[in-house]
């Protein structure tokens, strides 16, 4: 248990006790012995995330329901994929991914509807984290802008545009979901319209993202990689990044931070769905439940610094400069989901569109 | 030389069982290797062992892998619904797509370059190498053999992030060049150089190793005829070591083109995905736009792309090595 | 026959050797920085990294899991590898290119596109033996070079030495182990260690197919790189780089030969 992160977010916030409290004890005195001798595998995200749910969500739950849950590190299109290969012949019985994929999966009938009879945790679900009962957010971190704590950071989006900013800019590249957001960005800056409108306006803003060609300095796939890019200076600012990714380092002394222009930010969602066909779904539904209590949620979010999707949590002011929370808090800060149905089914197109202006 | 005009699909092995050494029997050496070979049929049996020997791995890869493969390339012809769900029927839209645009035409040509020059520069830096093991002390042979293979076993991520410290404004290559007095040093990360210095780094002991023991069966008492006889070291090596090693470089070459037009995570992080190879295009459509269909699609067209220009140029390397060990004579 | 190396050459090889050396150099020095976070150049000294790399049991589980899996997959491979290349160099095997572009193929398919269609198929075939399909997914990638390198040096054994001995009396047996074998060996050895280092540095199999238990190394760092992009990173790298330096002395030591070196 010497791991890096996690020794230097001790620091900030938590101790081991702090940690095991909450996990242990509401559930210390509850026999299910049903699940006793089963065995589920779910696939999880890498990162920080991932990390406390090995090392202590999968453990006392296992402790509690004497049974075995196998997780795999993963990331949300690769689980995706994972779940589509092994469709009729499921090997997996809950899968973490971002709410991106749901409608995704919804389609191709890889998921089903979370039974809201045996999931009690869900009575303190905001419902805009509910996706229709096809799954739940279990962590919301923002995307925004990020820079080299030596600059200041524009208070617009527009602004990047400028000349000055010749080479400076990372840009994530379109493998990424944050590229969608810097889309929607692209396009809201051309027509003046708000996130909500200028989604549905990228097709015609493709000149605009042509545009800031020049001062893109490359396109970035690894959010950490580029955050420590940012910190040495390599360049100035990087477009869209997910807050979870960069305020680890922030939090430990690095010079980059984020930033939050006029124009909004965006919401980046990540979500538990329950596999179609899952096997040992009792215990699959029950592990689910568990990720939504109270203080599994507050340990969880405390340690990767992303917002519960559920209410009455309680944080510290310390916390609570990394996320955005409670509901009322995201709304303050214009917390913006996109159309994802609208937008997956035109990504490949604008995918293309992309490689066109960047790859050639 | 009829038998090493004859090529097998792209490699050097002598199709038809003959070997180079054969044809010295030809020329007079010794019927003994008849002998031997008839010693050896009769230890073996007949061609059946051939096809016994060679039928376990054959049976391995057709099961693992030609039949998932060749059924995922199928899927490239079924049709797909917009999120890309597979769906029934029977399409050339993914090829259509493929061709319509000229950005995939593109991203081929490059492909090809990045692997074409690859290939060179690898070929460059490995003659040496593969000299200093073959001809040079065990302790010179086991420092070189180490040090090409380091890089192989670091992983793609790390290894890339050393070659950025180095390639960045700040970097050493800058530093090293701002002193010999290069006013401007140009910055390569993030273009398509960065890409090639990077292949060629990793996929060198694909190139070096085939060399070394190619160059390891030259028989010595040529090469010193050949300086006896007054040719400098060049010459030993443009008349000598170059035409006989061309099967091991052959079999580099190939590794290494076909390696290097593949790869997709070096054109993403030293390219700053500015130079995309179609390596990077599959990998976007599978992982990111759950297009296995057109994923397979690109895929197919790498293939066949590898396939054709392994073929063009073994047909280059075997013609010429006809024509070196015939003047040779 | 003493030194055929001229001293223009050594210094070639040198700067060679220096340029692959500089991009692994920087991981060392990335390694001691005394910063939460990497910084080149290296600030501060400290070994902290090594000792935390060192004691984390994730990091050991999954180092030993690719030694296992790479020893594994090395074994099969040139179980099956060289009697192939045998039957594929000695003898006049009927369909020779076909079985050839079979062989090879792998090498020219996307491993993203392999790992894909494999993980379908044994969904389809109802499998859940994870380290089976490991072995055999790895197996699949790291065959052609084991076959390449065994058929090179085949190819290359120079009969004449068939000839003399079998002159002098030797049977097929003693001619086998006596002549080809020395031969060959180099080849083998060199096909071995491909095949190791291949299946150890797989990253693009291993995505699809491993599991939480059966978590190889390359898919271990990526789950560090995404948990911050600190030195410790470096510092596994650091360690797979020495790794891989024991490996081959370790290899040496063994077979008692240089690799690609053959006495004559």
């Amino acid at each position: 248990m010497t791991n890096i992160s996690r020794r230097s977010f001790n620091k900030l916030t938590l101790g081991a006790t702090a940690l095991a409290a909450p996990l242990a004890a509401p559930m210390g005195f509850v026999r299910n012995s049903w699940a006793a001798g089963k065995e589920i595998q779910i696939g999880i995200w890498g990162g920080s995330q991932g990390e406390f749910v090995k090392k202590e969500i999968i453990p006392a739950f296992e402790k509690d329901f004497g049974c075995k849950v196998t997780p795999e590190e993963g990331f949300t299109l690769a689980n995706v994929g994972k779940m589509r290969a092994t469709k009729d012949n499921p090997k997996y019985s809950v899968m973490f991914i971002d709410d991106v994929a749901i409608p995704i999966c919804k389609a191709e009938g890889l998921i089903e509807q979370l039974p809201k009879d045996d999931m009690p945790a869900l009575a303190n679900l905001y419902p805009r984290f509910g996706f229709d009962g096809w799954g739940t957010a279990l962590a919301i971190s923002v995307a925004s802008m990020f820079h080299n704590t030596s600059v200041t950071p524009p208070a617009s989006y527009a602004e990047l545009w400028k000349p000055e900013y010749a080479g400076k800019l990372k840009l994530v590249s379109p493998k990424n979901t944050p590229s969608v957001f810097f889309l929607i960005v692209a396009a809201a800056v051309k027509s003046g319209k708000p996130f909500a409108e200028a989604q549905y306006l990228i097709d015609d803003s493709f000149d605009k993202v042509a545009e800031l060609k020049p001062n893109i300095m490359n396109l970035f796939d690894n959010g950490p990689q580029a955050a420590n890019e940012i910190a040495q200076g390599q360049a100035d600012i990087g477009l869209l990044e997910l807050s979870k990714y960069i305020y680890p380092y922030t939090a430990k002394g690095a010079p980059v931070t984020m930033s939050f222009p006029s124009e909004g930010s965006f919401a980046g969602n990540n979500c538990q769905v329950l596999v179609k066909g899952a096997p040992n779904r009792d215990v699959a539904v029950a592990f689910m439940n568990r990720m939504l209590e109270t203080g599994v949620q507050k340990a969880f979010s405390e340690y990767a610094l992303t917002a519960p999707p559920v209410s009455g949590i309680e944080f510290s002011a310390e916390t609570l400069k990394y996320l955005a929370y409670p509901v009322e808090e995201m709304d303050k800060r214009g917390l913006f989901t996109p159309d994802w149905e609208y937008i997956n089914a035109r990504r490949s197109g604008w995918t293309e569109k992309m490689n066109a202006i960047f790859a050639v | 030389m009829q038998s090493v005009e004859k090529t097998p699909l792209f490699d050097t092995l002598p199709s038809d069982g003959e070997t180079p050494a054969r044809d010295d029997a030809r020329r007079g050496t010794g019927k003994l290797s008849l002998m031997t070979e008839a010693a050896w049929s009769k230890f073996s049996g007949t061609r059946h062992t051939g096809l016994l020997l060679v039928a376990p791995a054959l049976v391995f890869l057709g099961v693992w892998f030609l039949w998932p493969v060749l059924s995922m390339i199928v899927t490239s012809l079924s049709a797909h619904t917009v999120d890309g769900v597979t769906v029934q029927g029977f399409t050339f839209e993914n090829y259509i797509r493929l061709f319509s645009s000229d950005l995939y035409f593109r991203i081929l040509l490059r492909t090809v370059r990045v692997a074409l020059l690859t290939s060179l520069c690898a070929a460059i830096f490995a003659y040496p190498l593969a000299l200093a093991i073959a001809r040079g002390g065990p302790s010179l042979a086991r420092l070189v053999t180490i040090t090409i293979l380091a890089p192989l076993l670091v992983n793609v991520v790390i290894r890339s992030y050393g070659w950025q410290t180095i390639l960045n404004k700040t970097g050493a290559l800058a530093w090293a060049l701002k002193l010999i007095g290069v006013a401007n040093p140009p910055v390569l990360l993030y273009t398509e150089w960065a890409v090639l210095i990077a292949c060629v780094h990793v996929y060198l002991p694909f190139m070096v190793m085939p060399l070394a023991s190619a160059i390891a069966r030259i028989d010595r008492t040529v090469e010193e005829a050949a300086s006896i006889a007054g040719a400098s070291r060049p010459r030993v090596f443009m008349r000598v070591i170059l035409p006989l090693s061309l099967p091991g470089l052959a079999v580099g070459a190939s590794l290494v083109f076909s390696l290097s037009s593949a790869a997709y995570v070096t054109p993403q992080v030293l390219g700053g995905n500015f130079s995309p190879l179609l390596g990077t295009l599959i990998e976007q459509q599978i992982l990111t736009l759950n297009d296995w269909s057109f994923g397979a699609a690109i895929s197919t067209l790498l293939i066949a792309m590898v396939l054709a220009v392994n073929l063009v140029f073994l047909k280059i390397v075997n013609r010429r090595f006809a024509r070196w060990t015939e003047a040779g004579r | 026959m003493s030194e055929t190396v001229s001293p223009i050459l050594r210094i070639v090889v040198a700067i060679i050797l220096l340029i692959v050396v500089a991009p692994l150099v920087v991981p060392f020095l990335m390694s001691i920085s005394d910063t939460a976070y990497i910084v080149f150049p290296p600030q501060g000294f400290t070994l902290k990294w090594y000792g935390e790399v060192l004691a984390n049991p994730e990091a050991q589980g999954s180092f030993l899991f690719s030694l296992e899996l790479a020893g594994i997959v090395t074994a099969v491979s040139l179980v099956l590898g060289i009697p192939c290349a045998v039957g594929l160099t000695r003898f006049r095997t009927p369909g020779q290119d076909a079985i050839l572009a079979v062989i090879l193929s792998p090498l020219i398919v996307p491993l993203i596109v392999t790992g894909v269609a494999l993980l379908q198929l044994f969904s389809m075939l109802g499998s859940r033996a994870t380290m089976l399909q490991m072995v055999i997914g790895h197996t699949v990638i790291c065959l052609p070079y084991v076959i390449r390198s065994v058929s090179a040096s085949f190819v290359l054994v120079n009969r004449n030495l068939e000839d003399a001995a079998a002159i002098l009396g030797a049977p097929p047996h003693v001619v086998a182990t006596r002549v080809i074998w020395p031969q060959v060996r180099p080849g083998i050895l060199a096909g071995g260690v491909f095949s190791f280092i291949v299946s150890f540095d797989d990253y693009p199999i291993s995505m699809w197919l491993a599991d939480g238990n059966h978590f190889p190394i390359p898919l271990y760092l990526y789950t560090v790189i995404e948990r911050s992009f600190d030195p410790s990173i470096a510092a596994i790298a650091s360690l797979m780089i020495l790794f891989a330096l024991l490996l081959v002395l370790v290899i040496e030591k063994v077979f008692g030969v240089s690799l690609a070196r053959m006495a004559s």
